[in-house]
């Protein structure tokens, strides 16, 4: 049943304009921020000494900026994803389809969410072409791409059920969409506060809560298990309360 | 056998009781009308019985199984069109009803042919290329009742189905339901009183989320008419006439029509659930009443629907 809710859904996905609208400008606007990056990156390569050019400057000045910058998109780019999923389900009144056939809430929610992160991985490899050009200019470490990678798609675990939250709780897509935005900010802007505070515990509690900090450690390739187990409550956290908010009908 | 069995039912929105103490029964390979005014209970019933709303208090069978207990192995027995036919605009007829085939777990190797019954059945062959959303409302309704057959459910619900359909569309659907029936119990709800009329066997009234009545349908009119209204002519009536009339335990009033030199009217309204109308014709006789015509006026499933809604209101 997981199988065929994915299916459906990566199918009405592709069928839209909106899928290739959607890939298009996250493309353009990656590749030219990529594109700007190495561009520097080359500059500052050139106006530096032989001896002190190193792999590890190549990861700073570009790898690490790029998926701070990819992060910053896909933050607006997930909640435009998921926005749909249950909103436009419920306004449509296809949503009783689902609830009328022989099928649990888990398997309904599950299946969207995988869906959303096949889209998510269809969105990552519009960039694959960068390690192509990578390979070209000579740099054959991709391991902190690798790591950036996963990164990123953890990432769009975490946005696609937040997102999917908010769709649940509504009609509209707007709303939806506004919603699920409003509180990805909200765990990238908790970070700031660590920025406003000397007190060395509520700076280690509130480091933990944030996405950046969990995401800057795995693109540097320093994976912890707490990073494993806030990634994981994460997602398992918004995809049971979509589920309990689906289930609310019951009440 | 009972296809649908409601036992005491009860469903609350806040404060508010939808369904109050509601219990009737739909029995198998019947055509069973479900009537009641905007705001009656209609919709969250039917929802409660397709395993959509849980009652909050009582008990829905579905063929003399306890839902709540068997509510994955029922939703296959039941096929279910809310207002709204329930359609992805982006799907192609076909192509939609293989995925609700999928969605109620028909085996593989039967999907095609369900498809093609259900297809069949509602004559959608020359649209099921077609996206659903670029089809009209009356082939939006089609594809929505085809949605609620394809899985070969014993019971289907439909509500309203011929709501916003111009009126052949509606002749069209009324033939659908009654070729149903030969496979499929059926409980219907509509506003189309003359519709529900044609096509069902029995009926259930409800108003304000209580029962009002429930069974078959003749046999609900023949009681209702047997307390229902008789017209009267007669030679004249006087008032001590009138006084003995209104003191027959089976008269509930008497109302005055035309009267004129020659001919006066009346209408009197029995009251009791038995059969008076001979007595009536006797008694009149016994006080000198010289009776012209006696007549039953013969009440509608519309006129039975308005005056036991009105009346419970």
């Amino acid at each position: 049943m997981i199988g065929l809710i994915f299916t459906k859904e990566i199918k009405s996905f592709f069928k839209s304009p909106f899928a290739y609208v959607l890939a298009g400008l996250f493309s353009l606007i990656i590749g030219w921020i990529f594109f700007n990056l190495l561009m520097s990156y080359v500059d500052n390569l050139q106006a530096m000494p032989n001896g002190v050019q190193s792999q590890l400057k190549f990861v700073n000045a570009v790898v690490i900026k790029l998926f701070g910058n990819m992060n910053f998109l896909l933050m607006m780019i997930c909640p435009a994803v998921t926005m749909r999923i249950f909103a436009q389900e419920k306004s449509d009144n296809t949503i009783d389809l689902y609830f009328s056939a022989p099928m649990s809430d888990f398997e309904l929610v599950m299946g969207k969410f995988l869906a959303t992160i096949g889209i998510g991985i269809f969105l990552l490899a519009c960039t694959l072409i960068f390690p192509l050009i990578m390979w070209r200019v000579n740099i054959h470490d991709f391991s902190f791409l690798t790591f950036g990678y996963i990164g990123a798609l953890l990432n769009i675990a975490c946005y696609m059920s937040v997102g999917l939250f908010c769709s649940s709780l509504t009609k509209s897509q707007v709303i939806a969409s506004l919603s699920s935005f409003t509180i990805i900010m909200l765990f990238w802007l908790v970070s700031w506060i660590l920025q406003l505070s000397d007190n060395y515990f509520l700076i280690s509690a509130i480091e933990q809560l944030t996405i950046v900090s969990h995401f800057e450690s795995l693109v540097k390739g320093f994976v912890g298990l707490q990073d494993i187990v806030f990634y994981a409550s994460f997602i398992c956290f918004f995809l049971f309360m979509t589920m309990k908010s689906l289930s609310a009908r019951r009440w | 056998m009972d296809a649908i069995k409601v036992d005491s039912v009860t469903r609350f929105y806040g404060e508010h009781t939808a369904v109050d103490d509601l219990s009737f029964t739909v029995n198998k390979g019947h055509i069973h009308g479900f009537l009641g005014p905007n705001g009656a209970g209609k919709t969250t019933t039917m929802k409660m019985i397709a395993g959509l709303l849980p009652a909050h208090r009582g008990q829905i069978q579905i063929n003399s199984k306890p839902l709540e207990q068997n509510i994955n192995e029922l939703k296959l027995e039941l096929g279910i069109l809310l207002e709204n036919p329930p359609l992805f605009q982006d799907m192609e007829v076909r192509e939609y009803l293989d995925f609700v085939a999928r969605l109620h777990k028909v085996p593989k190797d039967q999907i095609q042919k369900s498809v093609d019954y259900a297809i069949e059945k509602l004559r959608l062959g020359d649209v099921a290329q077609r996206l659903c959303g670029n089809l009209s409302k009356g082939f939006k309704q089609r594809v929505g009742i085809a949605q609620a057959i394809v899985h070969n459910p014993s019971i289907v619900i439909l509500d309203e189905p011929t709501v916003g359909l111009d009126p052949q569309a509606v002749i069209e659907i009324r033939e659908f339901i009654k070729e149903l029936k030969e496979d499929h119990t059926l409980l219907l709800s509509s506003h189309l009183l003359h519709e529900v009329s044609l096509v069902c066997d029995e009926v259930t009234i409800i108003n304000k989320g209580k029962l009002v009545v429930s069974g078959p349908v003749e046999e609900i009119t023949n009681n209702f008419n047997k307390q229902a209204q008789i017209e009267v002519s007669a030679k004249s009536l006087s008032d001590e006439q009138i006084k003995k009339i209104e003191n027959w335990f089976f008269i509930d009033k008497v109302i005055l029509g035309n009267n004129d030199k020659e001919e006066v009217s009346f209408q009197l309204s029995l009251s009791s659930i038995n059969d008076h109308r001979h007595e009536c014709l006797k008694n009149l006789m016994d006080i000198n009443v010289e009776v012209i015509s006696y007549k039953q006026q013969k009440m509608s499933l519309e006129d039975l629907f308005i005056r036991m809604t009105k009346g419970a209101q």
